[in-house]
C-alpha cells in the first residue's frame, strides 16, 4: 500500500498524538461542566484556565483577553460584528481586503446590506494590499477594518504593522479585525508588536481539533456577544465550553511555542526544494506564492501550469495517495477563483492553480515524490490537451 | 372511522388474460414500495387496492403509494362494515367529521357506486336514501347535483367505502411488466426524465453512467447516484454500472480528428451500454437525447451514434422542448440534483468545434484506426456496480 503524503495543510492538519491522548483523558475522566458547584466542575475550570494561559502566553496578551470560539469563522463573525454599536451610524464605512476569505467578505456583505459601503483594499499580483490605494480607502467616516494576516491561497503576508499604524491616523474610531488562521505557528504572531483590535485563529490548523477557535479582543469589554445565552467567556460566547476541544487546543499551542523554530527549518528546507523543482523541471509554470520569505509565510506555494486543468492534477496525485487543492477547501467548489483574479493573474493560469501546503512533519523525501508525480500529470494532461 | 387508502389502476384492467400477471405485479410493486412504513394492511377489494396504516404516517404513505406506476387514480377514504342497517349511521359520521373540519359547506350530493350487485340497494335508491338523512340531521345544508360543495362517494364492495377528493396517480403500467432496458445516465436534467418516462411505461432500469478519472472528480459519480436516489421513489430500485472511459477517450484523442471526438465517445457509450444490456438480459437503450438540443443531437449525429448498436434505442425526449424537460424535472424532484454544477465525462476533451453534420462513413474511417473490441473490455475490465434502493 501507498503511505500518505497529505499536502493540503492550510485545508486542515492532523491532530496531533499529544492533542488526542490529551482530550482523550478529559472525556474519559474530566468530563465535568466547568459552570457546576462540585469538584468536577472546578477541575474543568481549570483545564480551561491553562488553556487560555498556553494561549495568551504564546500570543503575548493577557488571560483575560482570550474569547474561545468554535473556530475561524466564528472568530471572524464575532471580532468584525460584536463591536459594533446596535444602530450603524450613517455615512459609515467599512474596508477588507479585496482577498479575504469567505467568512470575512460575507460577513462584509452582510454589513453591506445593512446599509454600511462595503470598500475592497486591492491587492497587488502577490496578494499584499497596495498601501497607496488602501490610503486613500481608510477615512474617517470608517468603523471597521478587517484583513488576514496570511492568504489562505496563497500564503502572501499582509503588512499588519503598517495598516494598523494608518488606520490609528486616518480612522481613530476603527475597529481593526485580523484574520489570523493561516498566521498562526507559521509566522512569529504577538499581539505586543501588532496593534490590532481583534485576531482570530482556528484549531484545527494547528493539528488540534476542528470545531474549536480562539479569538484576541484588545478590549474584551467592548465587545457584545453575537450569540446570546448563558455567562461563558463573560458572556461573549454563551454555551457550555467545548472543554476537551479546548484543553486540546492548548495543548496544540503549548506545543507550538516549544517546536516554532524546528517548525520553521522544516517548512523553509521543503519550500526551497519545491520551488526549486518547479524552476528546474517544470515548464510553463508560474509561481503565485512571493518568493521572499518576509513577504510570504513558509508552508504554502501556489503555483499555476499553463494548458492544464488543475483538478485532473489534483485527481490524478490523488490515485498516488498524494493531496494537494486547486485552492482553499471553501473556494475550491466555487466558480472560478475570486482571489487569484483578484490578485491578477491572468486568466490562462487560473484554472491551471494548485496550492501545495505540507506540514511540519513531512520530511523532503515527500517533496521529491510530488514533484515527480507532478511531472508525471502535469507532462500526460499536456500531452492530451495541448495537442 | 377507519381511514384507508384506496388505489384504482387504469390501463392494467385492459390486459385481458394478461390482467392477472399486471395486477400481482402491481401489488408486489406497491408492497416494496412501501416496504420500511409500518403499515397494517394492503389489501385488494374486488378492483382496487387499499392500505390500512397508522394516521401518523397516513400523508407519507399515500404520498409513496400513489407513486407506483400502475396506478391512475388514488384517494383518502373511510372503511365500514358492510350492514344495510348501519349505513345511514355511518354516513352521518362521515359527513359530521368533514363538516368539522370545515364548517363552510353549505351544499352536498351523495354518488354511490354498487360494485357488489348483491346488496340490496340499488345506487339510484342509496344517493336520496342518504340525502335525506343529512338533510333531516344538518338543517343549513341543501343538496346541490350540479356544482356541489361536498360530492359523498360511496363505493360499495366487499366492505363500504366513503371517499370525496380523488387525485390523480403515477399513471401507466407496473414497472417490470414491459421488460428491462438500459438507460445512459449522466448527470445532467435530461437522463433522469427520459428513465422516468420509461420507467412509467412499465420498463425495469438499469442505469449506465461514465466517467473519465482522474479527469472528472469522484464527486461527480456520487451525484449521479444522488440522482439515481432521487427517482427511487418513482422506480424501487436501480443498479448503477459505473464505467470509465477515459482509455477510450485518450485513444481517440491520440488517434482520431478532434472534432469527432463527441461523436466517436458516444458511440462507444452506447456499444457499452448494449454490452450491458446484452449481459443483464436487458432489451433496449434508453437515452435523454432530444432532438437538435447539442451538436451530438442533430438527426446526422443520432444516426452516427444510433448505428454503433444493432438493439432498439428508445428516446422519449425526442421531441420535448427543454422547457418541458425541466418542467417533468422538477415534477420529479431531480431537478434540482442535476443543475448542481460537478463536471461529467462529456466535458472531458470536448472540442472546440465539434462536428455537427457527421457522415456515417466518415466517422467510421476514423474509428477504423482503434481496436474497438479491446477498449470495450479494457473498460469492462474496471466497471463497478452500485445498487441504490431505498434506504429505509
Amino acid at each position: 500500500m501507498m503511505i500518505m503524503n497529505y499536502m493540503d495543510h492550510a485545508a486542515t492538519t492532523p491532530v496531533r498524538a499529544e492533542v488526542i491522548e490529551a482530550m482523550t483523558e478529559m472525556m474519559k475522566s474530566q468530563y465535568g461542566n466547568p459552570s457546576s458547584l462540585h469538584r468536577m466542575g472546578l477541575q474543568a475550570e481549570h483545564a480551561l484556565d491553562t488553556a487560555r494561559d498556553q494561549i495568551a502566553s504564546f500570543l503575548s496578551c493577557k488571560v483575560e483577553q482570550i474569547v474561545f470560539t468554535s473556530g475561524g469563522t466564528e472568530g471572524n463573525n464575532l471580532g468584525m460584528r460584536g463591536f459594533l454599536p446596535i444602530e450603524l451610524p450613517e455615512n459609515s464605512n467599512l474596508c477588507i481586503g479585496s482577498v479575504e476569505h469567505s467568512s470575512v467578505f460575507q460577513v462584509a456583505k452582510e454589513l453591506e446590506r445593512r446599509g454600511v459601503e462595503c470598500r475592497l483594499l486591492p491587492v497587488d499580483i502577490h496578494g499584499r494590499i497596495i498601501m497607496e490605494e488602501a490610503v486613500k480607502r481608510i477615512d474617517a467616516n470608517t468603523i471597521l477594518v478587517s484583513i488576514q494576516h496570511v492568504n489562505n491561497e496563497i500564503g502572501g503576508i499582509q503588512p499588519i504593522e503598517i495598516l494598523s499604524k494608518q488606520i490609528r491616523k486616518a480612522a481613530p474610531k476603527a475597529h481593526f479585525h485580523v484574520d489570523g488562521v493561516q498566521a498562526i505557528g507559521k509566522i512569529p504572531v504577538s499581539m505586543k508588536t501588532l496593534d490590532v483590535d481583534s485576531y482570530a485563529f482556528s484549531g484545527h490548523k494547528i493539528n488540534a481539533t476542528k470545531g474549536i477557535g480562539a479569538l484576541y479582543l484588545k478590549d474584551p469589554k467592548a465587545s457584545r456577544p453575537i450569540l446570546w445565552g448563558s455567562k461563558q467567556e463573560r458572556g461573549l460566547r454563551p454555551g457550555t465550553e467545548n472543554v476537551p476541544a479546548i484543553v486540546g487546543l492548548g495543548v496544540a499551542v503549548e506545543k507550538l511555542n516549544q517546536e516554532f523554530g524546528a517548525h520553521q527549518a522544516v517548512y523553509i528546507k521543503n519550500r526551497n526544494a519545491l520551488l526549486h523543482a518547479i524552476e528546474t523541471e517544470l515548464d510553463q509554470t508560474l509561481v503565485n506564492t512571493p518568493l521572499s520569505l518576509e513577504e510570504a509565510a513558509p508552508h504554502i506555494v501556489s503555483v499555476s501550469f499553463a494548458g492544464v486543468k488543475s483538478e485532473i492534477v489534483l485527481h490524478m496525485l490523488e490515485m498516488k495517495e498524494i493531496y494537494v487543492s486547486t485552492g482553499s477547501a471553501c473556494s475550491s467548489r466555487a466558480k472560478g477563483n475570486r482571489i487569484l483574479a483578484e490578485m491578477g493573474i491572468a486568466s490562462k493560469w487560473l484554472d491551471g492553480t494548485l496550492r501545495i501546503s505540507y506540514g511540519w512533519e513531512l520530511g523532503p523525501e515527500k517533496i521529491e515524490e510530488l514533484v515527480a508525480a507532478l511531472i508525471e500529470a502535469v507532462g500526460e494532461v499536456r500531452e492530451l490537451t495541448m495537442r | 372511522m377507519k381511514q384507508v387508502i384506496s388505489l384504482s389502476y387504469g390501463e392494467v384492467a385492459l390486459k385481458g388474460g394478461n390482467r392477472k400477471y399486471f395486477v400481482d405485479k402491481l401489488m408486489k410493486n406497491l408492497k416494496q414500495a412501501l416496504r420500511g412504513y409500518e403499515t397494517d394492511r394492503i389489501y385488494q377489494d374486488r378492483t382496487k387496492f387499499y392500505i390500512e396504516c397508522p394516521s401518523e404516517i397516513a400523508d407519507e404513505v399515500y404520498e409513496q403509494a400513489r407513486k407506483v406506476f400502475g396506478f391512475v387514480v388514488s384517494s383518502r377514504a373511510v372503511v365500514y362494515e358492510k350492514d344495510p342497517e348501519k349505513l345511514a349511521d355511518q354516513a352521518l359520521e362521515y359527513v359530521s367529521a368533514i363538516l368539522e373540519k370545515d364548517p363552510s359547506i353549505r351544499s352536498f350530493k351523495f354518488e354511490a357506486k354498487r360494485n357488489d350487485k348483491k346488496y340490496p340497494m340499488k345506487s339510484m335508491e342509496i344517493n336520496p336514501f342518504l340525502g335525506g338523512i343529512i338533510l333531516k340531521k344538518f338543517e343549513h345544508l341543501h343538496v346541490d347535483v350540479h356544482n356541489p360543495d361536498l360530492l359523498v362517494r360511496v363505493d360499495i364492495r366487499n366492505a363500504i367505502y366513503f371517499y370525496s377528493q380523488k387525485e390523480k396517480a403515477a399513471g401507466g403500467l407496473p414497472i417490470g411488466t414491459t421488460g428491462r432496458s438500459v438507460l445512459l445516465l449522466s448527470g445532467g436534467i435530461d437522463s433522469p426524465v427520459a428513465g422516468h418516462m420509461m420507467a412509467k411505461r412499465g420498463v425495469e432500469l438499469v442505469a449506465v453512467n461514465f466517467n473519465s478519472y482522474p479527469f472528472t472528480s469522484e464527486r461527480s459519480d456520487e451525484k449521479v447516484l444522488d440522482l439515481a436516489r432521487k427517482m427511487i421513489p418513482y422506480i424501487g430500485s436501480i443498479d448503477v454500472h459505473q464505467v470509465n472511459i477515459l482509455p477510450i477517450q485518450k485513444a481517440i484523442r491520440m488517434n482520431c480528428p478532434e472534432k469527432e471526438m463527441t461523436i466517436l465517445s458516444r458511440r462507444f457509450m452506447m456499444r457499452i451500454a448494449e454490452r450491458i444490456a446484452k449481459e443483464q438480459s436487458a432489451g433496449s437503450l434508453i437515452t435523454g437525447e432530444s432532438l437538435g438540443q447539442v451538436a451530438s443531437q442533430t438527426m446526422e449525429g443520432l444516426h452516427a451514434t444510433n448505428s454503433a448498436v444493432s438493439m432498439p434505442v428508445f428516446r422519449p425526449l425526442i421531441g420535448m422542448d427543454k422547457t418541458e424537460i425541466i418542467e417533468i424535472a422538477q415534477r420529479i424532484d431531480t431537478f434540482e440534483t442535476s443543475i448542481l454544477p460537478f463536471d461529467d465525462c462529456c466535458m472531458v476533451f470536448l472540442p472546440k468545434h465539434p462536428v455537427t453534420h457527421p457522415k456515417l462513413g466518415q466517422i467510421e474511417h476514423s474509428e477504423s484506426v482503434l481496436d474497438v473490441e479491446a477498449l470495450l473490455d479494457e473498460v469492462m475490465e474496471s466497471r463497478k456496480i452500485v445498487t441504490i434502493k431505498k434506504d429505509r
